[in-house]
């Protein structure tokens, strides 16, 4: 079942009054529960692409569907309120709030949806022993370890269950180990919660979590297929 | 309550800047409550020094403020001692006092001047209290059997005349007929008002002796001098009605050193209330923006969750508004601090211009000009604040989250 599909999305960027098209007619689709990796090289238009997934961003042309219903021309605060139930985000610098305690931050979602403390209690609790960091809760980000941070983000972006969740290279900032155990999380749990993640990177050894690979190349969509048989130098290139 | 609390956790975050947005907000509310409250101090006191000086209420012919007088008390009252028995039958009163004013000429038989006379009731100085200062010799008395004619002069016009107490003067001027008329009288006391020029020029006898000087037993007005000073409106309104066919003043009509004062004070102290608020909220606008500028990629993130954007305001809102209201608790209690202060250890103020005496410099703490200076600044805060926080708010979500 089509949770998010896009037709012909184009954007463009000025920079110094010259039009920069970032992306050119991408047609997508993601489905309710799969891990889905967005590679190709630096400037390719991966973040782009998953700002205007993540309804951040507006694309100049084209339509977005979210269950089949377009959401081309809805206000703003449509938008914001799609996000708020349903999109979760990882972001490569985590942007947890500095002045929460790592608690806090995973609460801050079921804050936004007006939940129960009771409830919120038992969501952040088990989340936090999913990823690992029950004993950091107390601790505000500054004292934790880049690893630790990006679990934080990670429970934080499945608190609410969301039904997609935008991961914009949740890894680049995390050492070898850490990065494959992030990724290997995120999939874990995205499968557990039935949120489809939408994960941009470069690292080809995280692809083979994935349940399919988009590549993108100066804006177009150049393949979209299962993992198998895709090899390092065909994500990076 | 979340919201608040991630509002105080947000102050913290650079807590010099926070401290000292905090500290201006607190001294421009003590600027506020010490200008207001000095200004009240001088209101209060201007006006019971003007009460006190004619009376709450002031009864007279109704032609004598607004014309000017052929002979000595023409637009003179009348039967005042009766006047005064009625009036003294109502519970708001709690004395009357019948005036006298006269001018003529005083002389210790070798040197003439001119002076400005009352003849006044003994009880005067009981009913008014302190209203100028005794220099030498005694005021009059209730209980005393006053035979011979006294005065009371001025500190200048003693001077002027080389008098002291006991030695005799002589009064001249024009009787209710036309006719000139003196009479001599002993220094009783030397005092002095705080005015150089009516210390030059002051004289006070007791009522009769003015009235048998000037041949009439008339008076230039009652004073009628209430319990309460919050009765005072309703009890003008209450002699307005009753005594149609008499001149009846409040206090105020005739207090004009009150009134010039207060409007003089009213602007001075609102300019500069305008001034402390505008710093406030420059300081707050600038806290606020240096703060948004520092946090756009976090209200990226916020508004990408699905923060709407006036919660993200309200946020901002609500960490001006605890400077507001912090720096306002502190600048409330810098000015009790400040006004305790003033009453422990004394300051004396240099005398006003036109005038002799210094007085006691004192700053009231009023707990409505707290209310409302703490609400202005609040307010201000919030508005500075949402001036300066609407710019990072209203950036896009991909712009903020990209911000360096």
């Amino acid at each position: 079942m089509s949770l998010l599909r896009t037709r012909q999305l184009t954007k463009s960027y000025h920079l110094d009054e010259v039009e920069q098209r970032v992306l050119t007619g991408v047609d997508l689709e993601l489905v309710a529960g799969e891990f889905v990796g967005l590679v190709g090289p630096s400037g390719c238009g991966k973040t782009t692409l998953l700002n205007l997934c993540g309804l951040i961003d507006r694309p100049d042309s084209g339509q977005l569907f979210w269950h089949d219903r377009e959401l081309t021309g809805q206000t703003q605060a449509y938008l914001t309120e799609l996000r708020r139930r349903t999109i979760g985000f990882v972001f490569q610098d985590f942007n947890l709030i500095p002045v929460m305690s790592a608690w806090d931050n995973i609460a801050y979602p079921l804050m936004l949806l007006g939940m129960s403390g009771t409830e919120q209690k038992e969501r952040v609790r088990s989340l936090a022993e999913a990823v690992g960091i029950d004993t950091l809760l107390d601790k505000r980000p500054a004292r934790l370890s880049g690893g630790q941070r990006q679990r934080v983000a990670i429970a934080r972006a499945l608190a609410k269950r969301p039904e997609l969740i935008i991961a914009d290279e949740p890894t680049a900032s995390l050492d070898e180990d850490t990065a494959l155990t992030v990724v290997e999380l995120l999939r874990d749990l995205g499968r557990q919660y039935g949120s489809t993640v939408l994960v941009a990177t470069h690292d080809a050894r995280l692809t083979r979590w994935c349940d399919r690979l988009i590549r993108l190349h100066h804006g177009h969509l150049v393949h979209n297929s299962t993992t198998e048989g895709v090899t390092a130098g065909e994500v990076l290139v | 309550m979340k919201w608040l609390l991630l509002a105080w956790s947000n102050l913290g975050r650079n807590r010099r800047r926070t401290l000292a947005t905090l500290m201006l907000t607190a001294i421009g509310v003590t600027g506020i409550m010490a200008t207001s409250g000095f200004a009240l101090y001088t209101y209060e006191s201007l006006q019971e020094f003007a009460m006190r000086d004619k009376g709450h209420v002031i009864l007279t012919h109704p032609d004598f403020y607004s014309e000017q007088e052929d002979f000595p008390l023409q637009y003179g009252l009348e039967e005042a001692a009766s006047l005064q028995r009625t009036l003294l039958g109502d519970e708001e009163v709690r004395d009357t006092l019948a005036t006298v004013e006269f001018s003529g000429l005083i002389t210790n038989g070798d040197k003439s001047t001119i002076f400005l006379g009352e003849g006044v009731e003994p009880e005067l100085f009981q009913v008014r209290g302190p209203v100028m200062q005794l220099n030498d010799g005694r005021l009059f008395g209730v209980s005393e059997d006053n035979t011979d004619a006294q005065a009371l002069i001025g500190q200048s016009l003693a001077n002027n005349l080389k008098v002291g107490v006991g030695d005799g003067l002589t009064l001249m001027s024009t009787t209710v007929d036309g006719a000139l008329n003196a009479i001599d009288v002993v220094v009783r006391g030397i005092v002095s008002t705080g005015v150089p020029e009516m210390d030059s020029r002051l004289v006070m006898t007791q009522i009769e002796d003015a009235q048998r000087l000037l041949n009439s037993d008339r008076v230039t007005r009652i004073g009628v001098y209430l319990s309460d000073n919050d009765d005072a409106d309703d009890y003008y309104r209450q002699l307005v009605e009753a005594y149609p066919e008499l001149g009846v003043t409040a206090w105020h009509e005739r207090a004009f050193f009150y009134k010039s004062v207060r409007n003089l004070y009213n602007r001075i102290f609102g300019v500069m209330g305008v001034v402390i608020l505008a710093m406030v909220g420059f300081a707050i606008f600038n806290t606020a923006s240096m703060s948004v500028m520092e946090r756009i990629r976090e209200i990226g993130a916020l508004a990408a969750m699905g923060t709407r954007r006036r919660e993200i305001l309200r946020l901002f809102l609500m960490e001006a508004g605890l400077i507001g209201g912090l720096g306002s608790l502190v600048g409330l209690a810098l000015a009790g601090l400040l006004s305790l202060g003033l009453m422990v250890f004394e300051v004396q103020m240099p005398p006003p211009p036109g005038q002799t005496e210094g007085y006691p410099l004192q700053v009231y703490w009023s707990l409505q000009v707290a209310w409302i200076s703490s609400a202005l600044v609040i307010a201000l805060s919030v508005l500075a604040s949402g001036f300066a926080t609407l710019k990072g708010v209203r950036k896009p979500i991909v712009e903020a989250l990209n911000y360096a």
